[in-house]
């Protein structure tokens, strides 16, 4: 056959490919040899091949390999991986995902499921716990370097029992048991409930040595636990902050072997001061002497007590102190009677009032007036002058300029008479409920030292209380946007430790070794992020250059710069 | 993202270059290139900043979507399940308006870049809504899809059998070849997707011996044994193409592109069927066009969508095989990409001007069954680099279903089944239960 007509119908002449029979004009046409073989090829191999590549997959076994050794070129790969699960198994109800996290000795890496397979591990109670030896079995997926398993064979998960957990009094964690399972025993000390996990501080019963143990609310829920009560715990060690911390693998992993007992104040028997030792750390006690002297601390006051047999600091909070009947009467040299937790800080016993009416105080003594309540004198701003220079002065006024200075803030207040500068600094800032609504236009009522700098008179204030905001102020500006969102430019020193809320525009993200650092703008100012890699590993996706973002975290001050750090995950939202 | 716009475009018109090489040699894929570079000459790290790789990329994808035209044109033939439905660009190459045809399916590129960059700010904006809401249906989408596809192999027993019963197996003939098709390649797929037996060193390309066997030997191999000559080719001197035609190819051929562009599985195959069977009553052109601008918005659009920060809405191999390098965090890059894939695909565009005038000289005087056994020489040996003998295998089996669909009539879109019958099962949530079943699990 001439090669010109191989496909072509020899009858019509057309185009018909590989048909036997032309469709045009229904000639039967030779098929050519070449085609033949295709077809049988084809058909026969289509079988053939398919149940031997099945054999070939279903004999060959899933290669077991080190985390550290997953690259990017492994993308998509199953494997199994061996390791021990360093974070315990959360769920999320709205994705539908448990995740987990599991270490071997070359890395850790982030394992997830999905519905189906979730519901598959759970009625196997396949489901691993804390400290669990794990071997799980999945596809790999690698996204900017970093890698991950996925589970879509439930049946390939298998957990091996985690090693029966010895018992350690709290004094012997160390390194070598990170990441081990340990029993330990203790006194509840506190219970706090943090933006991310629940904090436990646990005391030992034999010394002073204190763990806490952290429980995440989306892992499971911890039996009712208050200050005093007595719990043994199973859980793995693990570090946070350079801090040996317990996690516990499940709600069966804390028994509570001996509650607080409950005392009330007015029936509970007087404690003598000398006998309170470590370890009655947690239990409530009261105690009755002369006040030695009282100290102001931040939100609140430590009242040094004696009564013969010792000393002891009475811990009480602002909140709390309001609440105290004759409080004028707290000063040194009057009796008292407090009923509080003992508790251990710093090395110290101290007890812990919780309300106002578990303090009675008599005597004849009563707080004095500071100095500076008794020297101030109510003047116009327009009125001071040199010969005012060291002397106390009330004004009021209202705030038409602030600047940021080291170490505080500068604000000119003025009134129908004149202005004034008036020198705020940071360690009385921090004592200003709210800092921020020192803003222009705010009207203010403030105390202090008249002062001369660079031949210019001043206004000194260096307590906190000494400065109230007497109305909501005519601000040209507002101070904050609703839901508490601060502005960047009123993020100052004064607000170090202190959680903000900040809205802006992502401008820059940078990798730095442990997380990210994100450079976040709004008309005011800008402000560095630090998102460590707990946090970037939950919010990677949304966080990105010129995505509008609302940032809740603690403003720290490092090399003299402003960062604001969240915890969590759920502290990073995106702006719509 | 320091680099400046000039340097993005610089950087894409090089990848254009590259591929408007590669692009006119037959079945072999830009994809298969592109994951040469990066695993095995290691992103040309040492040659091009790694920021900047996507944009080399784009380049290459937009010069391939365009170019490949020729040999989509020239240098295949239609299969039989094809002779009354040949699709009208090779129905003109036939009728010895190849260029024609090449060039408007490239100009149906030019339509594409122009479809992506209007509705960028709708995509940006709605789709991620759209995906949230679809994915939890998306299984039986997928399986209706699937049967959609089987279905409209049916009726097709138009051959003059002698008896009735004759007629009847022939008709039934088209319908069993393509269910044993997407059958046989549906379960390929999920023992490859669920039981790979390649070193998980390979596993990036784990897909690459099934496709190539499906889709890229069973054309080159139809080209040797098909003996087939091209007619002489015209050179006109322009094209007359009116505005409507270009605005319901453009809307035709977008919207089945970017269905496929941004919803798993769904590939440029199907989403040029769905712009065919909306402008199938058309004129022939608008066909063409539409078959350009689908393609074009699926390739590129796809990896495009890649560089909208936090919107996840890039997919396809190329986007799967840049996610372990690279996640884009600013807007400014993504207004990059979609600058430089405008220039590129005009570039390409007049790239295909030039192209398509020397491949119709070079078919006049080199054997178009060389080139084809050349291309298959090729394609083994990538295989072969990237996966080893047992890829070679996954390959040949693939090939074997590949050829059926060829061999005995039905459409090659079946083949799709590799990954339509895998994927659906897993979204269903039955993925776990059905490799339990056949002793996967």
């Amino acid at each position: 056959m001439d090669e010109q007509q191989e496909g072509y119908c020899e009858s019509c002449g057309r185009y018909i490919g590989a048909y036997k029979i032309c469709p045009y004009c229904g000639a039967k046409v030779k098929e050519r040899l070449s085609v033949k073989a295709l077809k049988i090829f084809s058909l026969a191999f289509t079988f053939i091949g398919v149940i031997a590549v099945y054999f070939v997959a279903r004999s060959a076994d899933i290669k077991k390999i080190a985390i550290s050794d997953i690259k990017e070129e492994m993308n998509y790969a199953v494997v199994c991986v061996e390791g021990v699960v360093s974070r315990a198994p959360t769920f999320s109800k709205d994705a539908q995902t448990l995740t987990f996290y599991i270490e071997d000795t070359t890395g850790s890496m982030r394992v997830s499921a999905y519905r189906k397979d979730v519901e598959a591990l759970k009625s196997a109670n396949k489901i691993p716990r804390m400290g669990d030896r794990v071997t799980v079995c999945g596809t790999v997926r690698v996204v900017e370097g970093t890698p991950s398993l996925i589970v879509n064979m439930p049946e390939r998960v298998s957990i091996v029992q985690a090693p029966q957990a010895g018992f350690y009094d709290i004094e012997a964690i160390s390194d070598s048991l990170l990441n081990k399972i340990v029993k330990v025993s203790g006194k509840v000390l506190s219970v706090k409930q943090t933006t991310g996990p629940l904090s436990v501080l646990i005391g030992s019963l034999k010394s002073s040595s204190k763990i806490s143990m952290a429980i995440f609310k989306n892992q499971f829920t911890p039996p009712e636990l208050n200050p005093g009560d007595t719990i043994e715990v199973v859980g793995v060690v693990t570090k946070y902050k350079e801090q040996f911390q317990i996690q516990p693998r499940d709600s069966n992993s804390i028994v509570v072997i001996g509650k607080a007992e409950v005392v009330e104040p007015a029936s509970a028997p007087i404690t003598q001061i000398g006998s309170i030792n470590k370890s009655m750390v947690g239990a409530k006690v009261k105690i009755s002497g002369k006040i030695e002297s009282v100290k102001k601390i931040k939100n609140g006051m430590l009242i040094n007590v004696s009564d013969g047999t010792g000393v002891i600091a009475v811990l009480v909070w602002d909140k709390t102190l309001a609440g105290v009947p004759g409080k004028e009467l707290i000063v040194g040299g009057n009796s008292i009677t407090a009923f509080g937790a003992v508790e251990f800080y710093k090395n110290k016993l101290e007890l812990k009032v919780e309300s106002g009416e578990d303090i009675q105080v008599s005597g004849e003594k009563k707080a004095t007036t500071t100095p500076a309540e008794k020297k101030a004198e109510a003047v116009s701003i327009g009125s001071i002058d040199k010969s005012r220079i060291d002397k106390i002065v009330s004004v009021s006024g209202k705030i038409v300029k602030v600047k940021d200075i080291k170490n505080g803030k500068l604000f000119e207040v003025a009134d129908e008479t004149g202005s004034i500068p008036v020198v705020i600094w940071s360690k009385a800032l921090k004592y200003v409920k709210s800092p921020e609504l020192l803003a222009e236009g705010a009207i203010v009522s403030l105390k202090g030292k008249v002062s001369e700098y660079k031949g210019k008179l001043e206004i000194i204030v260096n307590r906190g209380e000494d400065i109230k905001l007497t109305g909501p102020g005519k601000s040209t500006k507002p101070s904050g946007t609703a839901g508490g969102v601060k502005r960047i430019s009123e993020i100052n020193s004064s607000m170090e430790n202190q959680r903000v809320t900040v809205s802006g525009v992502v401008q820059s993200v940078k990798s730095i070794s442990k997380g990210r650092v994100v450079e976040l703008k709004d008309d005011t100012g800008t402000i560095t992020v630090i998102l460590w890699d707990n946090v970037w590993s939950e919010v990677s996706e949304k966080v990105t250059e010129g995505a509008t973002l609302t940032i809740t975290g603690k403003v720290k001050i490092y090399k003299d710069k402003l960062e604001v750090i969240p915890s969590k995950g759920a502290d990073i939202k995106v702006t719509e | 993202m320091h680099y400046n716009f000039f340097t993005v475009i610089g950087i894409s018109l090089l990848g254009t270059v590259i591929s408007s090489f590669l692009a006119i040699i037959p079945a072999l894929h830009v994809y298969n290139v592109i994951a040469i570079i990066l695993f095995t000459f290691g992103g040309l790290s040492t040659l091009i900043p790694q920021d900047l790789l996507p944009y080399l990329f784009l380049g290459m994808i937009s010069g391939y979507v365009v170019l490949n035209t020729i040999t989509s044109i020239f240098l295949s033939a239609p299969d039989e399940s094809m002779i009354f439905v040949v699709l009208p660009g090779q129905k003109m190459l036939l009728a010895g308006r190849g260029y024609e045809a090449a060039i408007i399916t490239g100009f149906g590129s030019i339509v594409a870049g122009v479809f992506l960059f209007l509705i960028t700010p709708i995509v940006v904006k709605f789709l991620p809504v759209i995906r949230k809401l679809l994915m939890p249906h998306l299984f039986w989408i997928l399986g209706a899809v699937s049967v959609y596809m089987l279905q409209s192999e049916w009726p097709k027993g138009l051959e003059r059998g002698k008896t009735g019963w004759a007629r009847f197996f022939e008709a039934w003939r088209h319908l069993s070849v393509g269910l044993l098709t997407f059958f046989a390649s549906g379960l390929l797929g999920f023992i490859v997707m669920t039981k790979n037996p390649l070193p998980p060193t390979r596993a990036f390309q784990g897909m690459l011996p099934m496709f190539v066997g499906l889709f890229a030997i069973p054309w080159v191999l139809t080209n040797i044994v098909s003996q087939k000559s091209i007619p002489p080719q015209y050179n006109p001197r322009s094209v007359d193409l009116g505005f409507s035609s270009v605005v319901t190819a453009m809307i035709a051929g977008g919207l089945g592109g970017l269905l496929a562009a941004t919803f798993p599985i769904l590939t440029a195959g199907l989403g040029g069927l769905l712009a065919g069977q909306a402008v199938a009553s058309k004129d022939e052109r608008v066909f063409v066009i539409s078959q350009g601008v689908s393609k074009t918005v699926y390739y590129v659009g796809s990896f495009l969508f890649f560089f909208i920060p936090g919107a996840h809405l890039g997919k396809g191999g190329l986007v799967a095989m840049m996610r372990p390098f690279y996640i884009p965090v600013s807007p400014r890059g993504f207004y990059f990409a979609l600058g430089a894939l405008l220039v590129c695909l005009c570039v390409a565009f007049f790239l295909l001007l030039f192209y398509t005038r020397i491949v119709i000289k070079l078919l006049a005087r080199i054997s178009y069954r060389t080139i084809s056994a050349f291309t298959l020489v090729l394609l083994l040996a990538i295989v072969y680099l990237m996966t080893g003998v047992y890829g070679l295998f996954i390959a040949a089996v693939a090939t074997a279903i590949g050829l059926l669909p060829v061999m005995y009539g039905s459409r090659r879109v079946n083949c799709m089944g590799a990954l339509l019958f895998p994927v659906t099962l897993n979204m269903a949530g039955y993925g776990g239960a059905f490799a339990r079943l056949i002793g996967l699990g």
